[in-house]
């Protein structure tokens, strides 16, 4: 990935692509959703709820797939996007039958239970930057109630933010994905995102979930401290650290 | 071929799946989310089609569970236009329902669900303090000051549940976190009980900030041992409470 790296090793590049094949993946829903998405918005006068039917067709479509590896996707409004839903999810979760069910939130604010993502790094992250991003791991107990990686782009409306198209892929199937590539690499490599949390490991001292602490990935990260080590993916918060660089 | 059942653990895990009645328990779902306030008085619950689809179950069942809300008076039904489903609360609000249920409940099992609970408390702490990023902490800061915001009893108890989720979200697990969801349904309604006033709040407060000061600061056994004297001077309160009343 880094210019100055001259020889990659096959190790790192084999699991490199792995995760890339799976952010690929995901974020070829979400830009199909995110096209779609547009395609709503864009000629209506006024938006309501009403201007988004039509893409839950695509979603239950996508997330429905045998072999698809996201369990849940769709569109979140920005805040104040819809005249009748200041807060609106249009999202959708399969189980394990593949059937897709609609996500019912609180979307009234002064409602019990309501469902505040205005602060929530898969919304705000996408907004702010105007970038794409991987949420997670995180235990996303608003919707899959799993541990989970949530991938995101924003949807621009007119230049303005009109909310994120997104998909969620549990961390045990990204796990499954990516552990051929770590198990047959020979040296310890963790795939991170960029507080250090890991994602998937090749050593039962480094588990999913847990922050890496040999290494400051943040630092790193920035290019200080152990930056070597450490192979990012593309413009994501991703990366492969490898554990046996001193 | 007969199984030789090596104690109890064993048998219960060769225990029929129906051993206890669905219908029973989405009854006690409802029943625990009424009391918890997530259903609110004058509430429309779903249709029974949607509800069989939400709960996984058949509608049959629905209707069992709904007919065993209706004889407690927890629901009222309306036929025809508009009609439905709807949530009745009991007079003096959900603290009624806790109190009728604690009534049940004896010293001991409070005991219990009081150690099973400092239990998941201090773990979720204590793996809280070792795996929180800068993220995880700003969402308990942010939980512990809606805390110490909230006013009413109501908003007190659903900001102090908010807060203990977000512990187990910063544990990187699922499983604590369906444990506490589970616990605050089971035991968290009757801890409620005793809480509430501006005295028991502002030792809460106090409380969550300790422990989130030890989840920032990096420090696993002061978080498990913050956590864990939480639920045990709130069980302690709750016993006192119960032995203070003829219930």
């Amino acid at each position: 990935m880094t210019p100055d790296a001259p020889a990659l090793s096959a190790d790192i590049r084999t699991v490199l692509d792995s995760l890339a094949g799976l952010t690929r993946a995901a974020f070829e829903v979400v830009d199909r959703i995110a096209s779609r998405t547009r395609a709503h918005l864009e000629p209506a006068d006024d938006l309501r709820r009403a201007t988004l039917t039509g893409i839950d067709d695509l979603v239950v479509e996508l997330v429905g797939q045998p072999g698809q590896m996201v369990q849940g996707a769709g569109f979140v409004t920005a805040v104040g996007l819809l005249a009748d839903a200041p807060w609106w999810l249009e999202w959708f979760t399969t189980g394990e039958d593949r059937t897709a069910h609609r996500l019912v939130c609180q979307s009234d604010p002064e409602g019990v239970g309501f469902f505040d993502y205005e602060h929530l790094p898969w919304y705000v992250v996408p907004r702010d930057t105007g970038s794409r991003h991987v949420t997670g791991p995180y235990v996303d107990y608003l919707c899959t109630d799993d541990y989970t990686l949530t991938f995101t782009v924003p949807v621009l409306l007119g230049g303005r933010f009109a909310g994120v198209a997104g998909a969620d892929v549990r961390v045990h199937t990204a796990e499954q994905w990516l552990l051929p590539s770590l198990r047959s690499a020979d040296r310890r490599l963790a795939v991170v995102n960029a507080f250090g949390r890991i994602v998937a490991s090749n050593s039962g001292r480094h588990l999913c979930g847990e922050l890496v602490e040999e290494v400051d990935v943040p630092a790193a990260w920035s290019g200080a401290g152990r930056a070597k080590a450490l192979h990012r993916l593309e413009d994501l918060p991703l990366a492969v650290l490898d554990l046996d660089v001193r | 071929m007969a199984i030789q059942f090596k104690g109890r653990a064993t048998a219960a895990v060769f225990a029929p799946l129906e051993s206890s009645s669905r219908s029973e328990l989405v009854a006690r779902r409802l029943t625990d989310a009424i009391a918890l306030g997530l259903l609110p008085d004058a509430e429309q619950l779903p249709g029974e089609a949607d509800l069989a689809q939400q709960f996984g179950v058949s509608t049959v069942t629905i209707r069992e569970a709904l007919s065993v809300l209706r004889q407690e008076g927890l629901i009222e039904t309306r036929r025809g236009r508009g009609g439905g489903s709807f949530v009745r609360l009991p007079l003096d609000g959900p603290t009624a329902l806790a109190r009728r249920r604690l009534s049940h409940v004896s010293l001991v099992e409070l005991r219990d669900l009081g150690d099973v609970y400092a239990a998941i408390a201090g773990a979720s702490a204590a793996l809280a303090a070792r795996r929180a990023d800068s993220g995880d902490v700003a969402q308990l800061r942010r939980a512990a000051a809606q805390l110490a915001d909230a006013g009413a009893a109501d908003a007190r108890r659903r900001a102090d549940g908010q807060f203990h989720i977000q512990v187990t979200v910063a544990a990187q697990s699922p499983r604590l976190y369906q444990e506490e969801v589970a616990l605050q349904a089971e035991f968290g309604t009757l801890l409620w009980v005793a809480f509430g006033d501006d005295a028991s709040h502002a030792q809460m407060v106090g409380a969550c900030t300790a422990v989130v000061d030890a989840i920032e600061a990096g420090l696993p056994m002061v978080a498990r041992r913050t956590a864990e004297q939480r639920v045990v001077d709130a069980t302690a309160r709750l016993i006192d409470y119960r032995l203070s009343q003829e219930l």
